[in-house]
């Protein structure tokens, strides 16, 4: 069958102020209460007031490698990151944590709302040390790694968290706020 | 008890639903076209290859299993949340999927799972052949449940265990039990073990309307994890989540993810009816394949939504179809895994508008593995500021069975 009316239209729809919406919306609200928003299932929201005192190291860096590991019956990706800016904790060089999931063997275990790093990622950590695991453990996993992206119009740095895009900046001073207070 | 409900379509008209059934059997042209990308092909952990992940049909079809099980640890369950009302939502949430392909009339296509008892096993991520719903601490800031899945990146072969038993070789000397007999042979992409686990800290409800999520609602979300589907953007502009395809990523004090919509079931069916290599039209569906190229040299775009809408049910109605470019067919390219193509299964006798949504608008950027994470799979609701929605042209009614390539569509700047 031959296309049929085949329109061109440039019609738009502003779909990003409403996701904004419904986003701040959910961030407005605890976690305990359920009426009137949507929450993200696998991600609910990041709660810089949360993670922020939790986390035992925070730092700005770039992942540098990864590789997979089998953790009992479970497999895990350790990362190794370059420090660019400590915030949070003992200052050095670089550090590693680890992510539940990856590619091993013959398999491969994908943890929905996870990131996967490659090297490269500039990323914000907000990581706890947890004794009984090879390395540090990003608070709940997913609200402990803030990907840092280019924003295509400018190159400006962003991060897109906390319900909308904001920069880097703006981000890193909303911690060392927090971070003042105490 | 009703641990095998019937569908509920009510939010199709009796029309088209009878449309469907009324196709359901019609003879279909045997056109395969390439292998569009969509929201069900998940970017495996080594960048630069994606493929669909699925349960076996073997083991559900009768071929050698009729089931796959789950079981249930309640360690850890909430207080005020009742055992018999969980293990009953859950079920629910198995059967409303798997009743999706009972108007084929023949062996099952979409996984049947069934209660297999109760699991000491805590860990839902645990490679351990069991198919674990648990109750974890995953904080308390709003995460409800997740779904941890496994499966193959190379064939493995079923064998005898030491003690008797059927285990699945999955590499470094590792086997798991498996069901079924020993010498069957599973492709890559097959899923061998996955886990639900629900968060302790949320507040549960078993019903819609009330301070609290429904569990039968997430409960039929994950499972569609659990089946190997991705997230939807379907209902994500409006308010109104009366339409929220099941696969949407959020949901609120309502109980409208526990039946999935026209999007859930065209998903599912593309996933398995690919899988198992069967015709994309079988059911009396339509297809529309085509190409998405972006900005002014015209780049094939990967990522971008490309839903197929009718018209007066609307962009955000009950008679969407959504999926994402993108192609198995580019698997060792540098940098570039897709092709910007896809495939949307439709149904016919309804004109449909086809629609973009560009959800990360850097598509020129250079590789980055958040590239791909805010586009197919994860975050395909990302707040981006210029997202933008662009209608781009009008097709249909289509035929059953019809397969109608439109070719090459530009966005952002591109005239094909």
């Amino acid at each position: 069958m031959p296309l049929q009316n085949r329109i061109l239209l440039p019609r738009r729809t502003l779909i990003g102020p409403l996701l904004c919406l419904v986003l701040v919306a959910s961030a407005a609200l605890l976690p305990a209460k359920a009426q009137d928003t949507r929450l993200e299932i696998e991600k609910g929201v990041i709660q810089l007031e949360d993670v922020v005192p939790r986390a035992t190291s925070i730092a700005r860096g770039i992942v540098t490698s990864s590789r997979t590991e089998w953790y009992g019956q479970s497999i895990i990706t350790i990362y190794d990151v370059r420090i660019e800016e400590s915030l949070k904790g003992e200052p050095g060089r670089s550090l590693r944590f680890l992510l539940p999931g990856g590619r091993l063997g013959k398999v491969q275990t994908i943890w929905p709302g996870l990131p996967r790093l490659t090297s490269g990622d500039e990323i914000v950590l907000f990581a706890e040390a947890d004794s009984s695991l090879p390395a540090l453990r990003p608070i709940d996993f997913i609200h402990g790694i803030v990907p840092v992206r280019r924003r295509p119009a400018d190159g400006a740095r962003v991060v897109d968290v906390r319900g909308k895009a904001e920069s880097l900046e703006q981000f890193l001073n909303a911690v060392r706020q927090i971070l003042g207070r105490r | 008890m009703d641990w095998k409900p019937r569908l509920n379509l009510s939010h199709l008209s009796g029309k088209l639903i009878a449309s469907v059934l009324l196709f359901a059997l019609a003879a279909t042209a045997a056109v395969d076209p390439v292998q569009g990308g969509d929201n069900l092909e998940r970017l495996s952990i080594v960048p630069l290859e994606i493929r669909d992940i699925a349960w076996d049909r073997r083991l559900y079809d009768g071929t050698i299993g009729d089931a796959v099980s789950w079981r249930h640890n309640p360690t850890n369950k909430p207080v005020d949340v009742n055992l018999f009302e969980f293990l009953t939502a859950v079920q629910k949430g198995f059967a409303v999927w798997s009743a999706l392909d009972d108007f084929l009339n023949m062996p099952p296509l979409i996984p049947e799972f069934l209660f297999g008892g109760f699991t000491t096993v805590t860990r839902a991520g645990a490679i351990d052949g069991i198919n674990a719903i648990v109750w974890q601490n995953l904080g308390t800031t709003g995460i409800l449940a997740i779904t941890p899945c496994t499966s193959l990146t190379e064939p493995s072969t079923t064998t005898t265990g030491p003690f008797g038993g059927t285990r699945l070789p999955i590499g470094d000397g590792r086997s798991i039990p498996f069901p079924g007999p020993p010498g069957v042979t599973y492709p890559a992409g097959t899923i061998i073990d996955c886990g639900i686990a629900f968060n302790t800290n949320a507040p549960w409800v078993n019903s819609g309307g009330s301070a609290g999520f429904d569990m039968q609602s997430v409960a039929t979300h994950e499972i569609g994890h659990l089946l190997g589907l991705s997230h939807s953007t379907v209902g994500l502009s409006t308010a109104d989540s009366s339409d929220d395809a099941t696969m949407i990523p959020f949901a609120d004090n309502t109980d409208n993810l526990r039946s999935p919509k026209y999007e859930d079931l065209a998903s599912v069916f593309r996933t398995y009816l690919r899988t198992n290599g069967l015709e994309r039209t079988l059911g009396g569906f339509a297809t529309i394949v085509g190409r998405i190229q972006a900005g002014p040299d015209c780049q094939n775009a990967t990522g971008v939504s490309v839903r197929a809408y009718e018209a007066t049910t609307g962009f955000e109605g009950s008679l969407v179809v959504e999926t994402f470019s993108g192609s198995n067919l580019r698997q060792g390219l540098p940098h570039e895994p897709f092709d910007g193509s896809f495939e949307l299964n439709v149904l016919p006798g309804v004109a449909y508008t086809l629609a973009t949504t560009t959800l990360v608008p850097d598509l020129t950027a250079p590789f980055s593995s958040f590239r791909f994470n805010p586009t197919t799979i994860f975050s395909n609701t990302k707040t981006e500021e210029s997202i933008v929605t662009d209608q781009l042209l009008e097709v249909g009614p289509l035929s059953p069975g019809e397969v109608l390539d439109v070719g090459d569509l530009g966005i952002l700047g591109c005239t094909p």
